[in-house]
């Protein structure tokens, strides 16, 4: 789903209903999806006028109308803004933890990569250089920064972390829980 | 599940502007044929009109039924081999052109379906498109009064534009091919364009019979009298091309790793 398609022509709930009629997911899954991807609103809009965002979440609506064990995500969150972001970083979240939905992803954005995976792989060129558990990455990390960085440099990502987290807070605080 | 394939092509139709827009077109080429029956039969209005008498007259065209029939059975062919080439590159160039071929050949689907799925939308198209134009010519005939009408007429231009249709269609899958091994409507309708040209070519020589696109223009008279039957190798020609262009398709889409 790195680049979202769907039939222009076709509304958001068509394009569902096109793909559960050939993956043979039950009758209401449709619904049920548009509803928990946020799709509401946009159910009867042709596709091809929807949003970046939108289409992306249409795309994950797709994925997962037939219930999947296993969701392999491709850039899940490009194109959406920061509140997207979140509802997606929460359903994904849902889907794993409450529904037991095994979730292999791939993404360039470290922030997503670091808040939502259990486990994480660093590929480069093809070839996975290194595996790990988020706590043992993470603790390999910081080990780098310390013995690598100047302490300039640490501030540098330090303000950007900060700044993401500010950002994401101003803009939806209901979600983050921060305070505006 | 083959029939939700089927629904589910149809269903991609839906609010299309395409299957209108050609419908417009094969109900304007009867009028065309139409307008030069009517310059031929008054030519003295048609120039007063600034319609030019001459060249109606220099096409050979009587305004007659015979005439006239055989026109519509023309549009059925060479029209229609263009046309039929239009609706096959739309229904399976549209899935690259709106990048939804790799979310279609990743379903849980036979790929084959798809295409066969794709090429019963492109029939039932294609005939609805025939007819419509072979009714509307009768009726524009009918109102004209043209002289010359009988059964054995009618009957000889239902026919002749049914069997014109039937025997475009055979080729259609070899178009299906071009388009999904070329990603692309564009190379479709220029191999469509390029084969009805050299068909023309070849229809004027000797070797009519044996080459597919070639036997549609022998049998609406394009190329020669009329031929009110196939020879047995022109038929055998259209079925292996059928298959040919069906079995590559299917074959394609199969294999096809990253479509």
């Amino acid at each position: 789903m790195e680049t979202a398609t769907a039939y222009p022509n076709l509304t958001v709930a068509e394009n569902l209903e096109l793909q559960r009629r050939l993956t043979g997911a039950p009758r209401g899954s449709v619904g049920e999806v548009i509803g928990r991807l946020g799709l509401d609103p946009y159910a009867d809009r042709r596709a091809g006028r929807l949003s970046l965002g939108n289409k992306q979440r249409l795309s994950l609506a797709r994925a997962l109308l037939h219930a999947p064990d296993l969701l392999i995500l491709d850039e899940p969150a490009n194109g959406l803004d920061p509140a997207g972001i979140v509802e997606v970083r929460d359903l994904l979240r849902t889907l794993a933890g409450e529904r037991g939905v095994t979730v292999f992803m791939s993404s360039h954005i470290l922030a997503e990569v670091a808040h939502l995976a259990d486990r994480i792989g660093i590929i480069d060129a093809g070839r996975l250089v290194e595996e790990a558990s988020r706590d043992v990455l993470a603790a390999r990390a910081r080990d780098y920064v310390r013995d690598t960085f100047t302490e300039a440099e640490r501030q540098e990502a330090l303000l950007t972390a900060d700044l993401e987290r500010y950002f994401l807070a101003r803009t939806t605080p209901e979600r983050t829980g921060a305070s505006r | 599940m083959i029939g939700q394939v089927v629904l589910t092509e149809f269903w991609k139709l839906k609010r299309s502007a395409v299957p209108w827009v050609t419908l417009g077109a094969m109900l304007a080429a009867p009028w065309g044929i139409a307008l030069f029956a009517w310059i031929v039969r008054d030519p003295q209005r048609a120039a007063d009109l600034g319609l030019l008498g001459t060249k109606a007259n220099l096409a050979g065209l009587e305004a007659t039924w015979p005439a006239f029939g055989s026109y519509l059975v023309m549009i059925a062919g060479a029209g229609g081999l263009l046309m039929l080439a239009f609706v096959v590159a739309y229904v399976f160039g549209r899935e690259y052109a709106d990048g939804t071929a790799k979310n279609l050949l990743a379903l849980p689907v036979a790929r084959e379906w798809f295409a066969g799925g794709k090429l019963v939308v492109a029939l039932v198209w294609w005939l609805v498109l025939a007819v419509a134009a072979l009714a509307e010519g009768l009726l524009i005939g009918a109102a004209m009064r043209l002289p010359g009408f009988t059964a054995d007429v009618g009957w000889h231009v239902v026919t002749g534009v049914l069997m014109a249709a039937a025997a475009s269609f055979l080729l259609a899958p070899v178009v299906a091919w071009v388009t999904v091994w070329t990603r692309s409507y564009l190379a479709a309708l220029g191999f469509a364009l390029g084969m009805l040209l050299l068909g023309d070519v070849v229809g004027h020589t000797g070797w009519a019979v044996w080459f597919p696109w070639s036997i549609v223009p022998l049998l609406t008279g394009m190329v020669g009298s009329a031929a009110p039957v196939l020879p047995w190798g022109s038929s055998l020609v259209l079925g292996l091309t059928f298959v040919i262009g069906l079995a590559g398709t299917g074959l394609h889409l199969r294999l096809a790793d990253n479509p």
